[in-house]
C-alpha cells in the first residue's frame, strides 16, 4: 500500500456480489479489488493525466491524440473525468487538483489515478517553479506505487515556452530534479508542437519535446501487459498473504478456547468424581453402622430397641446426607453451576435449585443412599446430571458463545480465501 | 497615489477596551486555579486519574506559558506602533505567486513620482532595519518579513511563505501580520485562486480585514519560429481570458469565504495584472493600463476606508488576537480534546459499574461458597459455630480485596465497615438426640440448618458489599464528572465574554458587525 492509503480509496465499490466474502474479511482492501475488477475487464491500456488545473493536462492529451477531443481554456475547466480513445489507448483527463472548495474534482482526479490508469502522466507547468507541497505527496504515493505495482508515472513539464529563455526553464527543472531524486523529467511545450504542424515548422515541433514523450509513452505502453500481470498477482499475493494471517489467528484462537473448555470439564469431572468417591466411602461407613439387624435383638427389648435403632439410623442416615448435599452444594457454587441467587429466597434450604432438581426432595432411606452413592451406576448416574447443569451455567454459556463466534470468522476467513482466484487469473 | 496620501489617520479611544481585556484575562486566570480537577477516590495509576492529571497540566501548562507568551507579543506591538501612521498592507501569497516583483513596481512607481520609499527588514524585536529592494525569482529566496514604505501613508508587508513557514517562525510572522489593516492576495495566473491557501489566511480574516485577490503575471509568450530561430514575445493575457480567471477567482473564493464562517463582504473584485507587461516601453502609461497596474491603483484607493477601519482599533486588536488565539485558542485547543476524553471515560466507567460489580458479586460467591462445608466439617465436633464464621468473614474479606484489585482496580474503596461480619445469630450445630436406655443422648451433630444460614448470609453480605462499593465509585465518578462541567464552564464562559468584548470593540469603530467566530466555539462534542 502506498503511504497515504487514503489515496487509494475509489469513488465506486469493488464488485459487491464477487467480492463479498473477500470484503467481509479485509474491507480495508477495497480499492484493491476494485482495481483487479478494472485490471480482469481492462482491455486496452490507460494513460491517465493528473496534475494541477490549468497546467495544461487537455493541452497535451489533445496533443498527444492528435484532434482537439479535450476542452481547453485558461482557467479551470475539466471537472468530471473526461476520456478517449486513440491509438488503442484509453486516455484519461482527469480535474485538476485543489480546484474546487469542496475537493469534489480531487476524488475525480483520484479515482482516475488509482483505479483506472496504467500510466500516469504527471503534469506540473514549468513557470509555476518548483513544485508545491500537495504535488509532491501526490508524486511521492505515485512512484511508490510505480516500485510496488509497476505502474509507470512520467514526470512531464509543461509549457515550456512560457519561460523566458532555456537558462530559467534549467533553473527550474533542476530545482524539480533536486525535489525528486532520481525520476526521469520530459519537457514539453504542447503550443509549440500545435503551431509547428500547423504551420510545418520542423524546429518548433523538434522543440516542444513531444516527440521524446511519444518515444517514452511507446516505451511504457509495451511493458504494460507485464505491469498489469505482475500487479493483479501482487495484489492476490497480498491479500492471499493476509487471508492467511488472519485464518492462522482465528485458528489459533479458536484452538485455544476449545482447550479452555476441554480443561474446565475435565476439571469439574474429575473434581466430581474424587468427591462422590469420598462421598460414597463416607456413606459406606454410615450404612455399615447404622444399627444390627433387628433380627438379632432379644424380643422383649425388640420393640423399644427397634424404636431406638431406627431412630438412630435415622439420624445418622439424615445427619450423612445432609453432610453430603452440603459437600455437593459447594462443589457446585466453586464451578459456577449454582451462581449467586439475585431473588431473596423464602424456602430455607432451598438456595441451590440444581441441587434439588439432581438430588430431588424426597426423604432418603438406607437403601436409596446406598444406590445413591455406593453403587457404581448411581455416582455414574449424579454425575451425569450434574455435568448437565454445569453445561448449563453462565460461564459455559459465554465460553461456547465465544467459541461459536471464533468458528464463524474462520468459516469466514476460509470462505474468503475461496473466493480469491488463483493467483494467475484475477 | 495622492489620494492614498492625503488620508487623515485618527485613532478610537481604546482604554476602556483594553482595561476589559486585562480583567478578563486576570479573571480566567483565577477562576481556573479555582476549577483543578481532584478525585480523592481514584486510584493515581487509573487511566481516568491519569486523564484527570493531563486536564490539571494543561491548564498548569498553559497559563505558566502566559508570561512568555506575553513578553512575545512585545515585537509586533512595537512593530504596530512603529507603523501607527501608515496603512499596512500584507502581501500574501506562494512563493512562485509574484510578491516580490508587484512591491518592487509599486516602490518604482512610488519614486518615479517624488514619493520617498524605503526597504526594510524585521528583526526579532519588530525593529526596522533598511535593506536593498526585494530579490525576485522562481524559489523562496528569503525567510525573513520585509516590507517597503510607500511614502508617508502606505506600507506593503511581505511575509515569506505564512502557509510554508513552521513552528516558532509560523508564530512570529502570524503576529506581525496583525499589523495589516488589510489582505492582498497575490495567485498566478498559471493556476489562479489555489483557495485552499486562503486557510492560512484565516486568523486575518477573522479581524475583519478586507481581502484584494490578485491574479498576478498575467501574460504569456508567444513563439514563432523564424529563419530557423525560435522568437519569443510576451504579451499581456487577454481580456476574455482575464475576465475568466477574475470570475472564477471571485467565485471560489466566496465560497472559500462562506465555508470559512467569514463575511464574504470583505472580499473585494479581483484583478489581474502582469509586472512584467508594466515595466515594458519604460513603464509608458498606456503600457501601465494594459497591465493592469491602473486597475490595482484605483483597487487599492477602495480600499483605505475599510482597512482604515481596523488601523484605528489596531492596538485593542492586537492584544484581543492575543488573548483569543494564543491564550484562550491555545488553553482550548488542549483542554476541550481532554475534556472529551475525561467525560468519555467516565461515562463508560459509569455504564461497566453495574457489570464490573455482578461480576464481581459472582466471584465472590465463587470463591468462598465451597469454603463451607470444609469449615463446617472442622468445626461440627466441637461445635464451635462462631468459629465458623469468623474464617468465613476473613475468607469473605480476602476475597473481596482481590476481586475488587480485579474488577475495580480504578477506584480506593473505603475499608470494610466493622460489625458486617457473618455471624451464626441464633442458629449453630444441632445435636440429633435420642432417647436411649431412658436418657437423652446426643448421637451426632447436623450442619444442615446452620449451612442454609451462613449461605443466605454469604449472599447478603456479598450483595451488600459490592453494592456499597458501586456506590462509592459511582459517587467519585459523579464528583469528576462535575468538576469536568465546572472547569468547561469556566471556559465557555470566558469564550462568551472575549466574544462580547470583541462585539463591542467593532461597534465602537462604526465597522459593520462581525458575526461571533464559529472557531471559537467546538466542533461537536460535549458542551456542559
Amino acid at each position: 500500500m502506498p503511504e497515504d492509503s487514503s489515496l487509494r480509496q475509489p469513488a465506486t465499490r469493488a464488485h459487491p456480489a464477487r467480492w463479498r466474502d473477500v470484503l467481509y474479511v479485509l474491507p480495508q482492501r477495497e480499492g484493491d479489488l476494485a482495481r483487479l475488477d478494472e485490471l480482469a475487464v481492462a482491455d486496452a491500456p490507460v494513460v491517465t493525466v493528473i496534475g494541477k488545473y490549468n497546467h495544461g493536462k487537455s493541452r497535451l492529451l489533445n496533443e498527444l491524440i492528435r484532434r482537439d477531443a479535450f476542452a481547453v481554456a485558461d482557467r479551470r475547466q475539466t471537472v468530471h473525468l473526461a476520456e478517449c480513445r486513440h491509438a488503442g489507448v484509453r486516455w484519461l483527463d482527469a480535474p485538476g487538483l485543489d480546484a474546487d472548495v469542496a475537493g469534489e474534482d480531487d476524488r475525480h482526479a483520484l479515482r482516475a489515478v488509482w483505479l483506472a490508469s496504467d500510466i500516469r502522466l504527471f503534469v506540473h507547468a514549468a513557470r509555476e517553479g518548483e513544485l508545491d507541497a500537495v504535488e509532491r505527496a501526490l508524486l511521492e504515493a505515485l512512484r511508490a506505487d510505480s516500485r510496488r505495482t509497476r505502474r509507470e508515472t512520467l514526470i512531464v513539464v509543461t509549457q515550456a515556452d512560457q519561460m523566458e529563455d532555456d537558462d530559467a526553464l534549467g533553473r527550474v527543472m533542476s530545482a524539480i530534479a533536486d525535489q525528486v531524486p532520481g525520476a526521469g523529467l520530459l519537457v514539453v511545450s504542447s503550443t509549440r508542437h500545435r503551431r509547428g504542424l500547423e504551420d510545418g515548422k520542423t524546429l518548433l515541433i523538434q522543440r516542444s519535446g513531444i516527440p521524446e514523450l511519444e518515444r517514452a509513452l511507446a516505451d511504457a505502453l509495451a511493458r504494460v501487459p507485464a505491469a498489469r500481470a505482475h500487479e493483479a498477482r501482487l495484489l492476490l499475493g497480498e491479500m492471499r498473504a493476509e487471508l492467511e494471517t488472519v485464518r492462522r489467528a482465528e485458528a489459533e484462537t479458536l484452538s485455544s478456547l476449545r482447550q479452555q473448555q476441554a480443561a474446565q470439564r475435565h476439571v469439574f469431572d474429575d473434581g466430581l468424581e474424587t468427591l462422590l468417591a469420598a462421598i460414597g466411602r463416607d456413606m459406606e461407613v454410615v450404612v455399615a453402622l447404622a444399627g444390627p439387624d433387628l433380627a438379632l435383638v432379644a424380643d422383649t427389648g425388640r420393640e423399644r430397641y427397634a424404636t431406638t435403632a431406627a431412630k438412630l439410623e435415622r439420624a445418622h442416615i439424615q445427619v450423612a446426607y445432609s453432610r453430603a448435599c452440603i459437600h455437593l452444594d459447594g462443589f457446585l457454587a466453586g464451578h459456577g453451576v449454582s451462581g449467586l441467587p439475585r431473588e431473596q429466597q423464602t424456602a430455607a434450604g432451598s438456595l441451590n435449585t440444581v441441587m434439588v432438581a439432581v438430588m430431588g426432595v424426597s426423604v432418603k432411606f438406607r437403601a436409596d443412599l446406598h444406590r445413591m452413592f455406593c453403587e457404581a451406576p448411581g455416582r455414574a448416574r449424579l454425575q451425569a446430571a450434574f455435568a448437565h447443569y454445569f453445561e448449563l451455567s453462565r460461564s459455559r454459556a459465554a465460553l461456547r458463545d465465544r467459541i461459536t463466534e471464533s468458528s464463524v470468522a474462520l468459516d469466514a476467513a476460509d470462505r474468503a480465501l475461496a473466493a480469491l482466484p488463483p493467483d494467475t487469473a484475477p | 497615489m495622492a489620494g492614498v496620501e492625503a488620508v487623515a489617520l485618527g485613532s478610537d479611544d481604546l482604554r476602556p477596551a483594553l482595561a476589559r481585556l486585562d480583567g478578563w484575562l486576570a479573571s480566567l486566570g483565577a477562576s481556573l486555579a479555582g476549577a483543578r480537577l481532584s478525585a480523592s477516590s481514584l486510584r493515581e495509576d487509573s487511566e481516568t486519574s491519569r486523564h484527570m492529571a493531563a486536564v490539571n497540566a494543561a491548564v498548569d501548562a498553559c497559563v505558566s506559558d502566559w508570561p512568555r507568551q506575553r513578553e512575545a507579543l512585545r515585537p509586533a506591538e512595537a512593530l504596530a506602533r512603529c507603523l501607527d501612521q501608515t496603512i499596512v498592507l500584507l502581501v500574501f501569497g506562494k512563493f512562485n505567486a509574484g510578491k516580490s516583483s508587484l512591491c518592487n513596481l509599486m516602490a518604482d512607481r512610488f519614486a518615479a513620482h517624488g514619493a520617498e520609499v524605503d526597504y526594510f527588514q524585521l528583526d526579532a524585536d519588530g525593529r526596522l532595519e533598511p535593506c536593498d529592494r526585494f530579490t525576485e525569482g522562481a524559489t523562496e529566496t528569503t525567510s525573513r518579513i520585509q516590507g517597503v514604505r510607500l511614502g508617508k501613508r502606505l506600507v506593503l508587508l511581505d511575509t515569506p511563505g505564512l502557509h510554508s513557514a513552521t513552528g516558532e517562525h509560523a508564530a512570529l510572522t502570524r503576529r506581525f501580520a496583525d499589523c495589516a489593516d488589510a489582505v492582498l492576495w497575490l495567485t498566478s495566473s498559471s493556476t489562479p485562486g489555489q483557495v485552499q491557501e486562503l486557510d492560512e489566511l484565516a486568523g486575518e480574516l477573522r479581524r475583519a480585514k478586507p481581502l484584494l485577490p490578485v491574479i498576478t503575471r498575467s501574460d504569456r509568450y508567444e513563439e514563432d519560429e523564424i529563419d530557423g530561430a525560435l522568437v519569443k514575445l510576451m504579451r499581456n493575457k487577454p481580456m476574455a481570458d482575464r475576465c475568466g480567471q477574475e470570475a472564477d477567482v471571485a467565485e471560489r473564493a466566496r465560497d472559500k469565504l462562506a465555508a470559512l464562517g467569514l463575511d464574504v463582504a470583505q472580499l473585494r473584485p479581483p484583478l489581474s495584472i502582469s509586472v512584467h507587461m508594466a515595466r515594458a516601453e519604460g513603464e509608458s502609461p498606456a503600457a501601465m493600463a494594459a497591465a493592469g497596474v491602473d486597475r490595482l491603483y484605483s483597487a487599492l484607493r477602495a480600499l483605505v476606508s475599510p482597512a482604515q477601519a481596523y488601523r484605528r482599533r489596531k492596538p485593542a486588536e492586537v492584544r484581543l488576537r492575543h488573548l483569543d488565539e494564543t491564550l484562550l485558542g491555545g488553553l482550548l485547543a488542549l483542554l476541550w480534546p481532554a475534556l472529551d476524553r475525561l467525560n468519555g471515560l467516565l461515562d463508560d466507567a459509569a455504564g461497566q459499574l453495574d457489570r464490573r460489580g455482578a461480576q464481581m458479586q459472582e466471584d465472590l460467591w465463587r470463591a468462598v461458597v465451597p469454603l463451607l462445608p470444609d469449615l463446617l466439617d472442622a468445626d461440627a465436633l466441637a461445635r464451635d459455630a462462631d468459629a465458623v464464621c469468623r474464617e468465613l468473614s476473613q475468607a469473605l474479606d480476602s476475597a473481596f480485596r482481590m476481586a475488587a484489585d480485579v474488577h475495580l482496580s480504578a477506584y480506593r474503596l473505603a475499608p470494610h465497615a466493622p460489625g458486617r461480619a457473618i455471624s451464626p445469630g441464633d442458629t449453630g450445630f444441632e445435636d440429633v438426640v435420642v432417647a436411649m436406655d431412658g436418657r437423652r443422648q446426643s448421637t451426632c451433630v447436623d450442619a444442615t440448618r446452620l449451612h442454609a444460614a451462613l449461605e443466605r448470609q454469604i449472599r447478603d453480605e456479598v450483595l451488600q458489599s459490592v453494592d456499597a462499593a458501586l456506590a462509592q465509585c459511582a459517587a467519585s465518578i459523579h464528583d469528576l464528572k462535575d468538576g469536568a462541567a465546572r472547569l468547561a464552564a469556566v471556559l465557555e464562559t470566558h469564550l462568551h465574554a472575549l466574544n462580547g468584548i470583541r462585539a463591542a470593540l467593532r461597534a465602537g469603530g462604526q465597522e459593520s458587525e462581525q458575526p461571533a467566530r464559529p472557531a471559537g466555539t467546538r466542533a461537536g462534542g460535549m458542551r456542559p
